[in-house]
């Protein structure tokens, strides 16, 4: 074989592979377009049905708790309008938290959520510990003003 | 400064293989553009080189056979 | 009476700078010039972002990722812009020097998206307890990567000058609508990531934080830029070798 047959073989293999990766890159994206469902389209029926998805919102308030078996953790996700319970047993990513995002895979049963895995989704916002402090204390008084009135 | 000491600074609040890891990633793509750079630039020089050389080769030779056709050309104009 | 001084003679048209050979030592003179600033710049910016902005109130240090993932990410994208920008020029006017730029900005857009990639995934581990997610925004920064590597492979692969400009180009041009999808991706889909920190309407960074992020992203340019440069002059040496202007470079 010359060497420049070689080298068109060699080009057309990788130019292939590549054509192949991009393949199957866009058939992921257009399979994961809908990344997560939210407890609302979850509850309307909108999720796939016998498969497993992945739900997203926020993790509410007070709604962490270790099951009596010891190992099952229980919260409900809610996109303030609907909540879901989910039970999940493993690790908990640094960024879980009450009151902050969370994606999580796994199957529902039409009555509770059971993931395979949770993960947190965070907010594009960056500023250091005593800026937030003063954010959260303006937003509780705030909401205490609005009590008031 | 954010820092009170190096071992703070090291240990990024829990996250040093993370973060450093980013950065030592970053120093080895940086690092391999530009050998893969250098690498290309001095293969081509060569190229170059030789190729210059042979020309000039060439073109020392066709002067050569001028030369050699003018001193011909002479010589016959001399015996005439 | 002529108004013809020597000065007059030189051709000062925009197209005079195209021409490789006016082009090559040109470009030569910039690249220290470029190199230091980047520099400069990078060690102002890591000075500040790593050891003067203080920790995040979500993320505490792990978030000085982004002093390297934003920049790198922002040029991946950038950079495919201009490859097409240039590829465009091309095909309209075929300008060889176009074609060449483009080709030479390819591997530093490939590098620059594999950075993000990698800091990203050295990110998201630690934060969102994944290395990776095929949400719509991770999946077409890969597809961009990918879109780089095909770009390298189609136009290295031709022999023909001609013809390799000619396919670099149409690839490059129809990759580009891939730029806005990786941009737009966390606002029109769900995905993990979160939506940019700084956009048109602003940002939502502390001001030391924005500030050290400029700085390395002003240093990525600079370093894009000489990278670049470097490349396209090899690329003019290629593609010129057997001109006499090459020739008498005194190369040896």
């Amino acid at each position: 074989m010359s060497p420049r047959r070689k080298r068109m073989l060699w080009v057309a293999g990788a130019l292939l592979t590549l054509a192949l990766v991009a393949f199957f890159v866009v058939n992921a994206f257009r399979e994961n377009l809908v990344f997560f469902y939210s407890p609302t389209q979850i509850v309307a029926g909108e999720a796939p049905e016998g498969r497993a998805f992945r739900i997203g919102g926020m993790v509410a308030e007070h709604s962490l708790q270790r099951q009596r078996d010891g190992v099952t953790l229980q919260f409900a996700v809610t996109d303030t309008d609907k909540t879901i319970e989910v039970h999940y047993q493993g690790l908990l990513p640094d960024l879980f938290k009450e009151g902050k995002g969370v994606v999580a895979q796994g199957s529902w049963d039409g009555k509770v959520f059971t993931a395979t895995e949770v993960l947190a989704k965070h907010d594009e916002n960056y500023m250091p510990p005593e800026a937030q402090e003063a954010v959260n204390k303006a937003h509780q008084r705030a909401i205490e003003k609005k009590a008031v009135q | 400064m954010y820092w009170n000491s190096w071992s703070e600074f090291i240990a990024m609040g829990g996250y040093g293989v993370y973060v450093w890891g980013s950065f030592i990633a970053c120093s080895v793509a940086i690092c391999m553009e530009g050998v893969l750079l250098a690498h290309a630039r001095r293969q081509t020089m060569r190229q170059i080189a030789r190729a210059s050389m042979l020309a000039n080769l060439a073109r020392s030779q066709v002067a050569g056979l001028q030369v050699a056709d003018q001193h011909k050309a002479s010589q016959q104009e001399g015996a005439q | 009476m002529t108004m013809d001084t020597p000065k007059n003679k030189v051709n000062w048209h925009l197209f005079h700078y195209a021409a490789p050979s006016t082009f090559y030592p040109l470009a030569g003179k910039a690249i220290p010039w470029l190199m230091t600033l980047a520099v400069v710049l990078a060690a102002i910016g890591l000075w500040i972002g790593m050891a003067v902005a203080p920790s995040d109130a979500q993320q505490g240090d792990g978030y000085r990722i982004i002093y390297l993932h934003v920049p790198s990410s922002w040029m991946a994208m950038f950079i495919y812009i201009v490859m097409a920008f240039w590829s465009v020029i091309h095909l309209v006017w075929k300008t060889r020097l176009s074609a060449l730029m483009a080709q030479a900005l390819a591997p530093t857009g490939a590098w620059m998206a594999l950075m993000s990639l990698v800091t990203g995934a050295l990110w998201g581990k630690p934060m969102w307890g994944t290395w990776w997610v095929w949400d719509a925004r991770l999946t077409s920064m890969l597809l961009l990567f990918f879109l780089y590597l095909g770009f390298i492979a189609l136009t290295r692969s031709i022999d023909d000058p001609d013809r390799s400009d000619q396919a670099g180009s149409l690839l490059a041009i129809v990759g580009v609508f891939n730029v806005p999808v990786i941009y737009f991706s966390v606002y029109w889909w769900n995905t993990l990531h979160q939506g940019a920190s700084v956009s048109s309407k602003g940002s939502s960074m502390a001001g030391v934080m924005l500030a050290a992020m400029l700085l390395m992203s002003l240093a990525a340019w600079m370093y894009s830029i000489a990278m670049t440069l470097r490349r396209v002059r090899v690329l003019i040496l290629q593609r010129e070798a057997s001109t006499r202007w090459v020739q008498e470079l005194n190369i040896l």
